[in-house]
Parts: structure tokens; sequence; C-alpha cells
């Protein structure tokens, strides 16, 4: 902000003050909506970074689910298939029927671990997935947003820049103009 | 911009001081002197704001780059559970798998055993090869032909019950669910480390933030440094110009008043 006095009644100076305060006024404006600009892009930004975060938080605990169920889902498989009893050695009912009794838990738990196993990666999927999905989304507007704010910036910064260059003419044109009265007061002094 | 630049430039400014204006009663000298005076606690002002801004701008680097480095670091980890959940889960368990269920057929005296284990043979040999040839982990190239060797071993010793081939079948099933099991494990680790890849990301996109803000107030102050230097300088001449000027009409008048 540029400050000068200009003293006098003098029309040219009048003018050249009405100038610099409209210059002043708008390099002003620009400043605020400058500022304006920036804290938009800064705000959107912070949420970007936000969103980023919950959708790794997403991503992490979908890992989890997934890992947990498909672990233990491997492990039921695992133990189940392990403790799978041997097929008898006599013919007897009675080791028949103990055989199909321990074969059918043992069937029942390989298909317990089986089916959390499968449904591993669709429940982390339906879970954490789609909540995933929505914050990159939310990301990527909030990124849009800054960007757009980054250009208001941008566009503020030049105007305000152009704004106070006219200022600096303005200024330069009254300490000439000033100048050359000076010295024609002195020429005239000078010849008097 | 380094802190050595600035420092230099800021250095290089002109600082004002009441000192640098002429002694003159004049109240116009009087009025740029407070102009001057004012403006050099601006740019005092300024200077320590372009400092700090500066402080700023190096110490959001320094984040973004530790960021960065996590963000691969972790990528890196990422891969390498990656690969071991696709080994076991993919890879070994499916191996395991086949030498179950050729050892389930053989048990249950489906199909000749030597065949089966000629044909297991004949197949883990050929894996190897192609997939060798085909860039698999020489690991597992490795651990095919093995497999394939030990299979061609037992073609020959055949002579084994058939329960001896039931626990064969029962081990690789346990085997290749333990495989797959693993292999879940990695895969959760991998995952875990993926996302601590994206919340490193995450972290570099807000130190870039934090870095805009500081090159924002950084351009911000340099401008008011800069303009305070102009100001001054501007202020000074015109004090110089003033007193010229105010000198010269004096000469003139006394030129005058000797010639009259």
């Amino acid at each position: 902000m540029t400050t000068m006095s200009i003293g006098g009644g003098d029309d040219l100076a009048a003018l050249a003050k009405l100038m610099l305060d409209v210059d002043d006024a708008r390099a002003a404006a620009d400043e605020q909506e400058l500022r304006a600009a920036h804290e938009t892009q800064r705000r959107e930004l912070e949420r970007q970074v936000q969103d980023l975060h919950e959708a790794a938080n997403d991503v992490r605990e979908g890992a989890w689910v997934e890992g947990g169920l498909g672990l233990v889902g491997g492990t039921v498989s695992t133990v189940a298939t392990a403790a799978a009893p041997a097929h008898p050695m006599d013919e007897t009912f009675a080791s028949k029927a103990a055989f199909a009794s321990a074969k059918h838990s043992s069937d029942v738990a390989l298909q317990v671990g089986q089916m959390l196993t499968t449904m591993a990666k669709p429940t982390s999927a339906m879970t954490f997935g789609a909540a995933e999905k929505d914050a990159e989304a939310r990301a990527k507007q909030h990124e849009a947003a800054a960007a757009d704010a980054g250009a208001s910036v941008a566009e503020a910064e030049q105007h305000r820049s152009r704004v106070l260059d006219n200022e600096e003419r303005t200024l330069s044109t009254l300490q000439s103009t000033l100048q050359s009265a000076a010295d024609g007061n002195l020429a005239i002094i000078a010849n008097a | 911009m380094s802190s050595e630049a600035v420092n230099s430039m800021s250095q290089s400014s002109y600082t004002p001081s009441l000192d640098d204006v002429p002694v003159t009663s004049d109240p116009a000298c009087a009025l740029l002197a407070l102009m001057l005076q004012s403006r050099g606690a601006q740019s005092n002002a300024a200077r320590e704001n372009v400092n700090r801004a500066n402080d700023e701008l190096e110490e959001a680097q320094r984040q973004m780059q530790e960021a960065l480095d996590r963000s691969k670091q972790a990528d890196e980890n990422s891969g390498f559970w990656g690969v071991l959940s696709n080994v076991f889960g993919g890879d070994i368990a499916t191996i395991a798998e086949v030498v179950a269920s050729a050892a389930a057929i053989v048990a249950t005296g489906g199909v000749g055993a030597a065949g089966v284990l000629a044909l297991v043979a004949a197949g883990m040999s050929i894996g190897a090869d192609v997939g060798q040839k085909a860039g698999l982990d020489p690991k597992v190239c490795l651990a095919l032909s093995a497999g394939g060797a030990i299979a061609g071993v037992a073609s020959g010793q055949l002579g084994a019950p058939a329960n001896v081939w039931s626990d064969i079948a029962k081990g690789g099933r346990v085997a290749s669910a333990a495989a797959s099991t693993t292999g879940a494990g990695a895969q959760m680790a991998s995952d875990a480390y993926h996302a601590d890849s994206m919340d490193a990301q995450a972290d570099a996109t807000s130190a870039r933030g934090a870095q805009t803000e500081a090159l924002f107030r950084f351009n911000l102050a340099l401008e008011v440094l800069q303009q305070c230097a102009h100001d001054v300088q501007r202020a000074d001449h015109g004090v110089a110009t003033t007193t010229k000027d105010d000198s010269d009409g004096k000469s003139a008048l006394l030129a005058r008043m000797r010639a009259a």
C-alpha cells in the first residue's frame, strides 16, 4: 500500500490523490479476495488430506476384516483337515458309525472354515470397500476445489499486481510533474 | 529461495532511520522523516515474517520428504508381503493340493500309483521349466523341481501301504490349507502396509499444503519488504530533491538580490 502526502489545493494533486485512493481501494479489495481464496484453498486441501486419511483407514480396516476372516477360516480348515478321521481298518458297524460321526464333525468344521475364507474378501469389500471409494471420491472433489481456489488466488494476485503497478505509474507521473513545476518556478525566479 | 538469499536480500535492503533524513525545519521533510520511520518499522516486521516463512518452508519440505520416504518404505513392505502372499496362497497351496489329490487317488486305488506319480513328477518338472522361462520366482521353480524329483523317486517306491498314501494326501491338504492361511495373513500385512503408504501420501499432501501456505506468507512479506524499500528510496529521493530545490531557490533569490 502506497502512502504519499499530497498537499495544496492543486487540481492535479487532487486528481492524483483520487486516483491513488481508488487504486488503494482496489488493491485492498484484491488483497482481501486473495486471502479469502487462499483460505478456501487451505481449507479444501485440509479436507482432502482428511479424506485421504479416511480412505487409508478404510483400506486398513478392510485388510483387518479380510485377513482376520481369512486367518480364522484358514486355521479352522487346517485344523479340520488335520483332525479328519482316517478310514477304519475294520468294517464293524461301531467303527463305521464312529468314523461317520467324526467325519461329519470334521466336514462341518471344514465347511465353516471354507465359508469364512470365501466370505473374507466380499465382507471386506462390502463393509469398507465402498467407504474407501467414497472417501477417495470426496478427496478428489476437494482436490478439484482446492485447484479452483488456487486459480482464484493466482488471478487475484495478478490483478493486485496490475493495480499496484498502476499506482506506481501514477506516483511517478505525479512526482515528475511536481519536479517540473518546481523547476519552472526556479526558472521564473531566475528570470524575473 | 534459500535463507542465505533472503538474508542477503534483507541486508541489501535499505534500512531507514531518522539519521538519514537531512535536518530541516520544513514540515514536509518532517513528514517524510515520519514516513521513513514508519516504513522502517514495517520493513523490520516484514523481514522477520520473511525469515519465519522461510523456516516454515524448509520445515514443510523436510516433512514432505520424510512422508515420501515413509510412503516408499511402506510400498516396498507391501510389495514384499504381497509376493509372499502370492507364493503361499497361490503356488505352494496349489502344489500341496496337487500332491494331496494325487496321493488320494493312489490311496483309493483309482489309478495306478506309478502312473500318477510319474505324471506328477513330469508335471512338476515341466512346470519348473516353463515357470523359469516365464519369469516365475526362482524359489518356486526350485520347489517345483525338487517336488518333481521327489515324486520321481517315490514312483519307484510303491510298496508302501495304502494308509501311507492317505497320510500323504492328508498332509498335502493340511499343507495346502496352512499355506492358504499364511497367504491370507501375508495379504493382510500387505494391505496394512498399503494403507500406511496411503497415510504417508496424505501426509505428503498435507506437507505440500503447508509449503504452499508458507510460500504464500513468504511472498506477501517479501512484497511488503520490497514495497517498504521502494517507498523509503522514494521518500529519500523526495527529501533530497526538496532540499536541493530549496537550496536552488535560495541561491536564485540571492543571485537576483545581488544583481538588483
